[in-house]
């Protein structure tokens, strides 16, 4: 009968309705994050070898030592060396993530000295230099040299004498 | 009839969620390194005494032998026996304290006659120069050393007469 039809019809539209409600009041975004994590970058004095400038013998007037950081020594000035004693360059080894840039920040001149063993006789190292490419290799590893300018003084007293000098190295 | 009235709320919230990556990383990394040297004095040779081996009368070729020692005497295997007596020559040698040094003599020196070589022939030379330090000297705790040089004359037959003099180069050095 007729009123039947009536509520049939009524009860469609309400759920219809519903439905289009929920479509329109959510949606969803993704966001993305990036972030790089380094491998953290490492430098080690190898075998704890030091710059050692060897024997050498002083007079009256002041002199230089160089040791270059690819392994030749020469003296100017009023010091002589005893070729036959052995000298080196300091070896130093990086490492960090592969292929990446670094830089190396050697001390001053004037803010290292060599003191004598058992006095206070001090000697100034200056011109520190090293020979490293500044890029660690495709495995994430490098090595280079040390070294730097001694200057003895005139008349410098006699001995052993060591001193010590820091290095930093750093992404670029 | 009822009627249902559906009342249907959706709330949908955005969270922002704040990221802050501080990652475990070193950017910089230091260390420390040594340097050292060793000053030594410079070695130094000072003649004190020279190498005499008398005087020699002689009119048969021979050789007169000096002992590298402090008496400087006449080497018993000597073919000549000098008049007068002998004496090796002496050097100090100072430098750093216990270092260790090697010693370079002279090959054959042949002595000038005082007369001169135009007016006298006679060839004498000193050959070997021989050392109290043979393979190398120490030099003591306060740094010296003293270093006896003795040699071989060598004498031709019927020498002439005459005063027959020399120098010669010793060389230390650091070992």
């Amino acid at each position: 009968m007729k009123p039947v039809h009536s509520f049939s019809i009524l009860l469609l539209f309400c759920l219809m309705l519903v439905e289009v409600s929920a479509q329109v009041s959510s949606t969803a975004t993704s966001i993305g994050i990036d972030a790089k994590v380094l491998a953290p970058i490492t430098i080690e004095n190898t075998g704890s070898t030091p710059i050692n400038f060897g024997t050498l013998s002083r007079s009256s007037v002041e002199g230089e030592i160089t040791v270059t950081a690819d392994g030749t020594r020469t003296a100017s000035g009023g010091v002589s060396v005893l070729t036959s004693s052995d000298f080196s360059a300091a070896p130093f080894s990086v490492t960090g993530d592969n292929s990446a840039a670094f830089s190396i920040t050697l001390p001053a001149n004037g803010t290292v000295e060599l003191t004598r063993s058992g006095g206070s006789e001090k000697m100034a190292v200056d011109d520190f230099l090293h020979n490293s490419t500044l890029t660690l290799s495709t495995s994430g590893a490098a090595t280079f040299n040390v070294g730097a300018t001694l200057t003895v003084g005139a008349d410098q007293v006699p001995g052993e004498y060591s001193g010590s000098f820091s290095i930093t190295v750093a992404y670029q | 009839m009822k009627k249902f009235i559906i009342s249907l709320l959706i709330v949908a919230a955005f969270v922002a969620i704040p990221v802050s990556v501080f990652a475990q990383t070193d950017f910089s990394a230091n260390d420390n390194g040594t340097a050292r040297a060793r000053i030594v004095t410079p070695i130094s040779l000072t003649n004190v005494d020279d190498l005499d081996f008398g005087s020699i009368l002689t009119t048969v070729a021979g050789t007169v032998i000096v002992d590298p020692d402090a008496a400087g005497s006449l080497n018993a295997l000597s073919t000549l026996t000098p008049g007068t007596s002998t004496a090796s020559a002496e050097f100090t040698v100072e430098g750093s304290a216990n270092a260790t040094y090697t010693i370079t003599l002279p090959g054959a020196l042949t002595l000038t006659p005082e007369l001169g070589t135009g007016v006298n022939t006679t060839v004498i030379t000193v050959d070997p120069f021989s050392s109290n330090v043979t393979s190398g000297g120490k030099l003591s705790d306060a740094g010296t050393e003293t270093i006896y040089i003795g040699g071989t004359l060598n004498v031709p037959a019927t020498p002439m007469a005459d005063n027959y003099t020399g120098t010669f180069n010793v060389t230390v050095a650091y070992n």
